[in-house]
């Protein structure tokens, strides 16, 4: 492309030049040369460039912080809205966008994307999949939410479809080269997350297994990134290779078992060449339904250290056997290296193995809907140390060797009998990822908090429904609060709480990390807010068009930094409205994109 | 690439993936999801032949001794034990957790759903029959939710009957737009499309008036209950307009109907 025409036009632009020469500043002309698109290395995505974010969490370690100090504590507050754009797709935003060689990549429900020139929002393609006509309700949703994350790599963006296939797209032109249909999407399986593509293999975890006909097992799978073809799957219900995974379904064979979905994106350690992926919770919801009545439910609410290039699990951590709550371990597992020294009083676990001054490996991850945040060695899948996080009573404690025990007194035994959850079911932490500083050790995350009462309720399997089975109360502030909108910060090393948000408004969007010293948030109250990572003091915010949803991120075309955040309706925000009737959130439409920068910031050259 | 990976990986997939992608009950199953055109769906055995429960069994001493003086040996001998495979029988497209098994006085393991011993009934000559529904008022077949189903089977009419729907209040519409919005738009969608939520845009199971009002009033799965935050004529005014926006055609609901089942 013609980089000095742009770099002379956005020099125009940002030093008002008079009206004779306006024309030639907006008139968008040098939008990116896509001939000069550079294919993504396997080197750029284990180290991607400081102004890039090619994947979800940017880097294949899921922490979402980006190297760029170009905004930082001194200086957000000038912060100001740089360009915008209506998302063209209803539903939840859960959007990620990405950016590579000035161009955004934005994924979208019902497998849209176009890709977007990142200094202006100037439409460069647009990739609309032919989805099918969904045949069940709840089937029908999932093309409508969870469209978060597409990836680059090389010449291509991978997208992940909700009628269960991986399509390769030209990352120049938005023209399929191929789709790999992966699992029968008529059954109920979809993609509702993106995939995980390093080494030439695509990794995807399969989402959907919670519907009629998908009994048999979730996946987490391997293809290979040129031709679509599968390599390995790993069945996240069944493992003839490990006798307690079989042992642990209540004589129920492989083919009758449900659940274990494994629906946001893992983390790939390229050190070990070992992926650690999340699964979800086990169906139906409830035990007594479900008739694994004192069974674990392996490997349902773990973690998976699976070999990236055999699909070996290596070894499983369970966070919550005998689910009976709807709670879902499957959220963003991080990688950190830090050295570990819980202070006792901040954890309810730390194991008695770990050495002083040593660094370790870690996985940190708030895993389920009840907030409780592990942190696991990632070579022998230990328990280094666990706290709580929201009021919960769903994990009991902790054996000595680090499993946890599930409160069996809130196991309902009867089909019939109602038991009062603090976990978050439905208003918990959600799909919504915490990010990681190196610069303060610490782990940023929203979540939500809340208690509810939840019975037993067989239903009929229909094709194209959901089996979760359960009735639940509407949501209730935890024992002596009076909101649910939660944003923790917590230290790696210590475990100690660094600080709490405390509000009404639900945080409703991912989180984000600078080396400005930043994090960022957005919430139901359509405020995009950035807070100082050390003190979490608010330095600046913005109100925008609707709730704050999606996955902030941060990027730098030409020098200028850039910082990026979605807007659109968001599934628990009605629910919240229960604890604070006050809360008037805008449901409507609105879906958009909206991209800030400093005012005086000046390209490069 | 990676010939030597990918043999390697294919042989760990081979061994691994064998359970995955069963669509069809295998011999496994003792049970499966029936579904006949009279009763619905309901519980049946292996091979489709429809599953009872008999009255001779109630834990209720007075409807045990009528069903054992209306159903006499005779009778009885036109019903034979479901028999279980395993102490831990399993069932396809149903609630496994309402699915087990009692040892009978001869030893054999009988079938039983949700705590009903199961039967088939020598009348039932193919998969779907329901001919032994209601036999001497002892004998019925089982919802896929485990109630007795005592309703008397459904005869084809020859031509549908044509369904008229009540009429739609406009100022019951107009309110229930404005409630839509703030209350049922974030999951269901603005336009009724679904999201979170269902999509309630052409979906016929809200024409159910019961079903319907219920599901708004007490919820279920992710749906919250929403009876606590929302008036009867709230309840009744979303319902409406659900029924009747975006090309639905469903007819209004009344206030009335929703007191009645709050």
């Amino acid at each position: 492309m013609n980089f000095k025409t742009l770099a002379l036009a956005a020099a125009i632009s940002a030093t008002f030049v008079p009206a004779a020469f306006a024309d030639a500043a907006f008139a968008d002309a040098a939008s990116p040369d896509m001939a000069a698109y550079r294919p993504v290395t396997d080197a750029n995505v284990l180290n991607p460039e400081a102004g890039e974010w090619l994947m979800w969490r940017r880097t294949v370690d899921n922490q979402a912080y980006s190297p760029l100090e170009q905004v930082n504590t001194k200086n957000v507050g000038e912060l100001r809205m740089e360009w915008s754009w209506s998302l063209p797709v209803g539903g939840l935003t859960e959007v990620a966008p990405l950016v590579r060689d000035g161009v955004m990549f934005v994924g979208m429900n019902r497998a849209v994307v176009q890709a977007l020139d990142a200094t202006n929002g100037n439409l460069i393609w647009e990739y609309k999949h032919k989805n099918p006509e969904w045949t069940g309700g709840y089937h029908a949703s999932q093309a409508d939410r969870q469209r978060n994350n597409i990836v680059l790599y090389k010449d291509k963006v991978y997208l992940t479809t909700p009628d269960a296939k991986i399509v390769a797209l030209d990352a120049k032109t938005g023209k399929s080269l191929w789709e790999s249909q992966v699992a029968d999407w008529k059954k109920g399986f979809s993609y509702t997350a993106g995939a995980m593509v390093v080494n030439g293999l695509i990794y995807t975890g399969m989402s959907g297994c919670s519907i009629a006909d998908t009994g048999g097992g979730c996946f987490i799978m391997a293809h290979d990134a040129e031709t679509g073809k599968e390599v390995w799957r790993v069945n996240t219900l069944s493992d003839l290779t490990r006798k307690e995974v079989e042992a642990s379904w209540n004589g129920i064979p492989p083919e009758n078992r449900y659940g274990g979905s494994a629906w946001i994106t893992g983390a790939y350690d390229a050190k070990r060449d070992t992926l650690f992926w999340g699964v979800g919770m086990p169906i139906p919801w409830a035990e007594s339904v479900r008739g694994t009545t004192g069974g674990a439910t392996l490997y349902t609410n773990s973690t998976l250290a699976i070999d990236a290039k055999t699909g070996k699990v290596k070894w499983y951590y369970q966070h919550l056997g005998r689910d009976d709550w709807d709670l879902d371990s499957v959220f963003e597992r991080v990688l950190v290296e830090s050295e570990i020294a819980p202070e006792a009083k901040e954890v309810r676990y730390m194991s008695a193995k770990v050495k002083p001054g040593k660094k370790y490996d870690v996985i940190v991850t708030v895993p389920g809907k009840y907030g409780t945040a592990f942190v696991l060695d990632r070579d022998s899948g230990d328990l280094l140390w666990a706290r709580d996080t929201a009021y919960q009573n769903v994990v009991k404690g902790f054996t000595k060797d680090g499993k946890s025990i599930p409160n069996a007194d809130l196991i309902s035994k009867t089909i019939d009998q109602t038991v009062h959850v603090c976990g978050g079911r439905s208003l918990g932490k959600l799909w919504q990822a915490g990010a990681y500083s190196p610069k303060t050790n610490s782990f940023y995350f929203p979540m939500a908090e809340s208690c509810r009462d939840l019975t037993p309720n067989p239903g009929e399997y229909v094709t194209g429904g959901a089996l979760g089975f359960q009735k639940s109360g509407p949501a209730q502030a935890a024992p002596g609060e009076t909101n649910t909108g939660r944003f923790y910060a917590f230290n790696v090393k210590t475990g100690k709480m660094e600080w709490v948000k405390k509000q009404a408004a639900l945080f409703t969007s991912s989180a984000l990390t600078t080396a400005g010293d930043l994090v960022f948030v957005g919430d139901s109250m359509r405020n995009f807010t950035a807070f100082e990572q050390a003190s979490g003091k608010l330095l600046w915010n913005s109100k925008l068009n609707t709730s704050v949803s999606g996955n902030p991120m941060t990027y730098s075309v030409n020098g200028k930094q850039y910082i990026a955040i979605t807007t659109g309706p968001h599934a628990q925000t009605p629910t919240a409205v229960a604890v604070n009737p006050e809360l008037k959130n805008v449901n409507d439409s609105g879906h958009s994109l909206f991209v800030f920068a400093l005012p005086d910031a000046k390209p490069a050259k | 690439m990676y010939v030597k990976t990918l043999v390697a990986a294919l042989s760990a997939a081979a061994f691994m993936a064998p359970v995955s992608l069963l669509a069809q009950p295998t011999n496994n199953f003792t049970l499966i999801q029936g579904k006949t055109q009279s009763l619905g769906k309901l519980v049946a055995a292996a091979n489709g032949q429809t599953a009872y429960t008999l009255l001779t069994d109630s834990q209720k001493s007075e409807e045990k001794a009528a069903a054992l003086a209306a159903c006499d040996k005779a009778c009885q001998a036109q019903f034979t034990p479901l028999k279980a495979l395993s102490a831990k029988p399993q069932g396809w497209l149903l609630a496994q957790g309402l699915v087990g098994a009692v040892k009978r006085a001869d030893g054999t393991l009988q079938a039983t759903f949700n705590g009903l011993p199961l039967y088939t009934f020598a009348g039932d000559k193919a998969a779907g029959e329901v001919n032994g529904q209601g036999f001497n008022k002892v004998a019925y077949a089982v919802t896929t939710v485990g109630k007795i189903n005592t309703s008397a089977p459904k005869v084809a009419q020859a031509a549908a009957a044509v369904k008229t729907v009540a009429a739609v209040d406009a100022a019951q519409f107009e309110l229930g737009k404005d409630k839509y919005a703030a209350t049922c738009a974030g999951c269901h969608g603005p336009n009724g499309e679904g999201a979170f939520g269902a999509p309630l845009k052409g979906n016929k199971m809200i024409g159910n008036d019961e079903a319907f009002i219920k599901q708004i009033l007490v919820g279920s799965g992710d749906m919250p209950s929403f009876a606590p935050m929302l008036q009867d004529a709230d309840v009744a005014a979303i319902a409406t307009f659900a029924r009747n926006a975006w090309g639905n055609k469903l007819g209004g609901i009344t206030v009335d109907q929703v007191k009645k089942l709050r």
